[in-house]
């Protein structure tokens, strides 16, 4: 009786706290998407009436709609060469033995020690000495320097949890080395490997900090455009171009989800 | 017709026919060009835009493209690239002008390119002959009408006692933003070299403050929501308040206002100097010089005859306003940084 009424009370506890957990980590993406839609002049919650004339500004703003096509085509690249990258670093790292291999796993993991601001300008001092800051690489790279640790952490944990049997067996009946991960790991890690790409795009996608240095061209990410506006600006154009990041992030986490599964995913 | 009457006007058609060419190669003697700057962002781009950039692409067929960004990281871009620059203008504001010039990345700016540049007002141009001021922001302190009835006079009204958990400053971060504390040590009997005066009143207004705001952003969404009813804050944000309905008062101080100016400088080695110094000219002009302060309602640097709707909004409006800004030493300011904010923070977190 007594452990059933603790069991209730730790059972309701944590339901609440759970509901907590997801409203504050929602509360911030709702409250700007719901500001959005206002039909006034400034951005304020509740939103004054109901309007998306501030998304047809933001579809008739090139400089913003320029900004969005740069963040998702640096975003999808980074998320497939950061899936290459990593998915070989990581099968190195858990599959062999050689020498240097802690140094490479720390290595791999520094981008997350070391601060944004930092690595930004020393890309930026790389490629301004190779003659390279005109072009995608730095971008590019500065990016995938911020997700291969992601990438390669998801991708780790994916392949310690696989029953290396099923290798083995490949093995057994003269599969090749390049057969059994085309044919026997590659699908056995699958929800592994999109849930590192997720994790590779939203770090792309979002960054401000090391893309305001390597922006390059005249050509600038959503997130640093967003910046430098609400700088000088302060009006729900920046709510609508905020609630389009989501949309674009969401939809991806939600495409893959559908494709494998939630419960794969998690 | 008469024999002569027809000559001349033979001789006349003549010539411009002739001359129609070079005319047209002449007003279209930057088709082709586009120059590339460093952006503001926001209202403040769109604004240069539409009175410098479009008249410019329209009599001489220049091109101009804003690349959005923060200043210290164009700033660092430029000084990293400076054999190859990545702009051929660049925007920055009175204390980056420093690092600009140290890094020896800016051209002068002289009468006998830019003409316009006779028509800046005396004092408002910091560093010489290098960059072009055009645009002067003022930290001011302010407050909510709504709220606070009787009027705040200089920046040390910030520490009266009816002010009581209702005060935000800048963080001491923000270079600029933080000028108020040599408007509080002036106020008080100190100056850039003494700013223990300052320090002196920001504590006795620490139960006031409720903030240290680290964006201007921040700061505008606080005073919007009526998080606080005093503070320091920019003029041209101030304006901003009161045309979405938020009864902010700007206070000019009688001692003296503390002002900061945006500048357009020409970068070294750009290919299109003379394009540049075309579009330094149309910045300076009245159209250009009216830009900024037709959008965001900060001030002109130049002897521009101000419409009376404007007028009424800005800060320096007249001779006598204009007089009130106080002469910086930007470099003793940045020097001093570390300084202010562990001090700012002492007293403030502890």
């Amino acid at each position: 009786m007594r452990s059933d009424l603790i069991d209730n009370a730790m059972a309701v506890s944590g339901a609440c706290i759970r509901c907590l957990v997801y409203t504050i980590l929602a509360l911030p993406a709702v409250l700007v998407i719901v500001s959005s839609f206002t039909s006034g002049e400034t951005m304020n919650f509740p939103p004054a009436g109901f309007s998306l004339r501030w998304y047809q500004k933001v579809w008739e703003n090139d400089l913003f709609m320029s900004a969005l096509w740069t963040s998702t085509y640096v975003a999808v690249l980074v998320a497939l060469v950061a899936l290459v990258i990593g998915f070989a670093s990581a099968f190195a790292i858990n599959r062999f033995s050689f020498p240097g291999k802690a140094f490479l796993q720390g290595l791999a993991f520094s981008p997350l020690i070391v601060p944004a601001v930092v690595l930004g300008i020393g890309l930026l001092q790389l490629f301004a000495g190779l003659g390279l800051t005109r072009t995608i690489y730095p971008l590019l790279l500065g990016h995938l320097v911020l997700a291969i640790p992601y990438v390669m952490r998801t991708i780790l944990a994916s392949l310690a949890l696989q029953q290396r049997v099923l290798e083995e067996a490949a093995m057994n009946l003269r599969a090749t080395p390049l057969q059994v991960i085309r044919r026997i790991t590659l699908p056995l890690i699958l929800p592994g490997l999109l849930s590192a790409a997720i994790f590779a795009f939203v770090t792309s996608f979002g960054n401000v900090t090391v893309s305001a240095f390597l922006t390059y061209g005249g050509k600038v990410t959503l997130p640093v455009q967003i910046f430098a506006y609400v700088d000088t600006s302060y009006d729900p154009l920046v709510a609508a171009v905020s609630s389009i990041m989501i949309l674009v992030t969401l939809s991806v986490i939600l495409t893959i989800e559908r494709l494998i599964g939630a419960e794969r995913l998690a | 017709m008469q024999r002569r009457t027809f000559l001349k006007i033979a001789t006349a058609a003549a010539a411009g026919a002739l001359a129609a060419p070079c005319v047209r190669a002449q007003s279209k003697k930057f088709a082709g060009v586009t120059l590339r700057v460093n952006g503001f962002g926001g209202a403040w781009d769109e604004a240069l835009r539409k009175s410098v950039v479009a008249p410019l692409e329209e009599k001489y067929g220049l091109k101009v493209q804003f690349t959005a960004g923060s200043t210290s990281a164009d700033l660092i871009k430029l000084i990293a690239n400076k054999d190859d620059p990545p702009y051929d203008l660049f925007m920055a504001d009175s204390p980056y002008m420093i690092e600009l010039l140290k890094a020896g990345v800016v051209e002068e700016i002289r009468e006998s390119d830019v003409p316009n540049v006779k028509r800046i007002l005396p004092g408002f141009r910091e560093y010489g002959d290098f960059g072009v001021p055009f645009a002067v922001s003022s930290v001011v302190p302010v407050y909510n009408s709504k709220y606070i009835k009787q009027p705040l006079t200089s920046y040390s009204d910030i520490a009266r006692p009816d002010l009581a958990a209702r005060v935000v400053i800048p963080a001491p971060t923000l270079d600029t933003a933080t000028l108020y504390l040599l408007g509080l040590a002036e106020e008080n009997g100190g100056s850039i070299s003494n700013m223990e005066p300052a320090f002196k009143v920001l504590a006795a207004a620490k139960p006031n403050i409720v903030a240290l705001a680290q964006a201007t952003v921040a700061e505008m969404q606080m005073f919007q929501n009526e998080e606080v009813y005093a503070g320091i804050f920019w003029d041209g944000r101030a304006h901003e308040l009161r045309t979405k309905g938020v009864p902010i008062v700007t206070v000019v101080p009688p001692n003296g206002v503390y002002s900061v100016s945006a500048y357009m400088n020409v970068i070294k080695r750009t290919k299109y100097p003379e394009a540049a110094h075309a579009f330094a000219e149309q910045l300076l002009s009245d159209v250009g010089m009216l830009a900024i302060p037709e959008a965001l309602r900060y001030g002109v640097t130049t002897d521009v005859k101000l419409p009376d709707d404007l007028r009424k909004d800005l800060l320096f409006n007249s001779p006598e306003r204009t007089a009130l800004k106080k002469k910086i030493d930007w470099e003793r300011w940045i020097a001093d940084r570390s300084t202010r904010i562990e001090r700012v923070n002492k007293i403030t977190r502890t």
